[in-house]
């Protein structure tokens, strides 16, 4: 239990890490190799996690897919994506305020939920694992069977759409 | 307290996001904070649904991956289009909607 513990708290910080360089790195490639990281360090948590085929998922689809479609358009648009600073003025201490101001409500309300749940611990938290990639599919195929056929729908005209949007001429 | 650990991650994780979103002006970084977002709430999805022992955590997860998948394409073609007409990709720039 304290290597689970000890393993999900590295990778917890790498990914804390990893979000912190996405958002400050001064170019966009390093962001891209933090968010990279990032998807790395989840998918090592979901494992932690007893959902190894979500796991996988994450890793073929986003690290896969999704990264390197990112990393073709920074390459695309390469130098001119360093515009001139500083014209809205107020942008940054506003930002930084509403920020913290999220972090700071969303602290407090997980703080006294847990101080609360603490008192009552909730009966076999997390220790029964759920049966794995045929427990996933039958409720994919069988419960959500409408949104999954939804979301074909949703990809073909994510398809669609990014073909017409990328034609020089319409 | 695994779960525990891991709610709190995920509420770091999305202020970090959002703060991306809030504060970069470089369209493609404002992108990639919302995928910071959507990794946040799969990490919450996925420890609530073990801790809760049932499986339309994972379900959500999935479902969550192949929307991103599609945002994304459509997303960087919106960018690209933007810049194939103003090359540039700061998002102030794009502002002909402005009042």
């Amino acid at each position: 239990m304290s290597i689970e513990l000890g393993l999900l708290a590295a990778l917890g910080a790498l990914s804390l890490a990893a979000a912190i360089g996405v958002i400050a790195a001064r170019d966009a490639f390093y962001s891209a190799m933090s968010l990279l990281l990032l998807i790395l360090c989840l998918a090592a948590i979901y494992v932690l996690l007893s959902a190894p085929f979500i796991a996988a998922a994450q890793v073929l689809v986003y690290a896969g897919a999704i990264m390197v479609l990112f990393l073709f358009v920074i390459m695309m648009l390469g130098p001119w994506q360093r515009g001139p600073a500083g014209r809205l003025k107020l942008q940054k201490p506003l930002g930084l305020f509403l920020g913290l101001a999220l972090l700071l409500e969303v602290g407090l309300t997980l703080g006294v939920t847990l101080m609360r749940s603490a008192v009552t611990a909730p009966p076999g938290q997390g220790t029964a694992p759920v049966e794995g990639i045929q427990a996933l599919g039958h409720a994919l195929f069988t419960d959500y069977l409408l949104a999954f056929e939804a979301v074909s729908l949703l990809l073909l005209v994510a398809v669609v759409g990014a073909v017409v949007l990328g034609k020089r001429r319409l | 307290m695994a779960t525990s650990c891991c709610v709190v991650l995920s509420a770091a994780l999305f202020s970090i996001g959002v703060l991306g979103v809030l504060l970069r002006r470089n369209a493609i970084v404002a992108f990639m904070s919302i995928e910071v977002m959507l990794n946040a709430a799969n990490l919450a999805f996925v420890a609530f649904g073990r801790a809760l022992s049932s499986v339309t955590g994972q379900v959500f997860v999935f479902f969550v991956i192949a929307v991103a998948a599609a945002e994304a394409a459509v997303g960087l073609a919106i960018i690209v289009a933007i810049f194939r007409r103003g090359e540039t990709i700061d998002v102030d720039d794009a502002s002909l909607m402005k009042w």
